[in-house]
């Protein structure tokens, strides 16, 4: 019978929200437990606010700064080296055009069935006075 | 900004100028170099000048006397009216080097400004020197009014420090070459009457290869710039871009500039 009692005593407390159950809850400890945790709690929470904001204003000069001050340099350089690359590779292309040509058409016949080539040497000679 | 040589000796420009801070306009431009000859490099005499439709005027006259004497007029005409006019002559010794220039003298309401400046090299690498500034007039309380500071620049193998101390604010100036093609430089400015001071730090790098000249700023007064420059080759043309941001009032300000010839 009393077990029954009981039951329904918790049955009919359900009306009390989770949040008062809990906030019940932290009578349990001392005054100065709850005012020291209330403190550093709400002290995070206003640094990690305080933090992310002056992250924000830090990275945003860091990044508008550099923008400015070195993108265009960076970008130059690199567009500089490319450019570079690419008349060197033209170059050797063109070079080895000529060592086909050289070889292969205009001596050919002069040498029969063997193809020969002239010494490397004096090809490279030829192309450099021909690129 | 278009230069156009008409022959060894003259050169003319024409410039236009389109912004949405100053007001926008046209100016053209006359160099002429003269026949005497003091080095390969320098020519006398050489006369500069700019005019605008309404017949604002700045000129530019410097001439050369003999080896050491070199004197330079400067003046600016505004609305019809002389608003500003400066003669100054240099003197070169061996080892020292004393000019005078006269500003704004009007001979009328007897006013004028009056600077020396004396600056002498005690050993090869290190320079003294001393500036004096007098201005008389009425407007001026007191009817004359005088100020002294001093001067002093050491040169070392890449580096260059020089400092100026007076009346008005110490400024002290750091520059070095750190390789063939970066150069840095820092510059402290202080103003005694205003209480104020500036740093800023400067570099400039060239790129012969990728025809470049990019130079860059940034100050103490959360200010940064830099301005960059490209020959385009095969024809003679410039492009110039710059940019710079106040972080402080959120500004930033974009120009640029095209120069031909």
């Amino acid at each position: 019978m009393s077990t029954n009692v009981c039951f329904l005593f918790v049955f009919q407390d359900l009306d009390e929200t989770l949040s008062e159950r809990l906030w019940g809850l932290t009578e349990m400890f001392p005054e100065g437990v709850r005012n020291i945790t209330s403190a550093v709690v709400s002290s995070t929470c206003t640094g990690i606010k305080g933090f992310y904001g002056l992250s924000r204003i830090i990275a945003w000069c860091f990044f508008s700064s550099s923008a400015i001050l070195f993108a265009p340099l960076i970008f130059e350089m690199e567009r500089a080296q490319v450019e570079e690359m690419q008349r060197s590779q033209q170059k050797q292309v063109n070079t080895q055009h000529i060592h086909f040509i050289m070889n292969y058409i205009i001596l050919k016949p002069w040498y029969g069935n063997g193809g020969g080539t002239l010494s490397t040497e004096y090809l490279e000679k030829i192309c450099i006075v021909c690129v | 900004m278009i230069n156009k040589g008409l022959s060894n000796h003259f050169q003319v420009s024409h410039t236009i100028n389109m912004s949405s801070m100053t007001p926008s306009g046209y100016r053209f431009g006359a160099t002429y170099v003269g026949t005497k000859q003091i080095s390969p490099n320098e020519a006398f005499p050489v006369l500069l000048g700019d005019i605008d439709p309404n017949g604002n005027l700045n000129a530019h006259i410097i001439h050369q006397f003999g080896q050491r004497i070199k004197t330079k007029f400067v003046t600016q005409i505004q609305n019809s009216k002389f608003t500003a006019a400066q003669f100054t002559t240099d003197y070169k010794g061996n080892d020292y080097t004393v000019s005078l220039t006269a500003g704004n003298t009007d001979i009328i309401n007897e006013s004028g400004l009056l600077v020396t400046h004396y600056l002498q090299s005690v050993t090869p690498s290190i320079a003294l020197g001393a500036e004096l500034v007098y201005q008389y007039g009425p407007t001026v309380p007191g009817g004359e009014i005088a100020l002294l500071s001093a001067a002093a620049r050491y040169t070392g193998t890449d580096a260059v420090v020089s400092g100026t101390l007076g009346g008005c604010g110490l400024h002290l100036c750091y520059y070095q070459r750190a390789s063939e093609q970066l150069q840095l430089g820092v510059e402290l400015d202080t103003n005694f009457r205003m209480q104020e001071s500036v740093a800023t730090l400067g570099y400039q790098v060239e790129l012969p290869k990728a025809d470049l000249c990019f130079r860059g700023m940034v100050d103490s007064s959360f200010t940064v710039g830099a301005v960059l420059e490209k020959k385009l080759q095969p024809l003679p043309f410039s492009f110039a871009l710059s940019g710079s941001m106040n972080h402080n009032k959120s500004q930033f300000r974009l120009g640029c500039g095209f120069i031909i010839g």
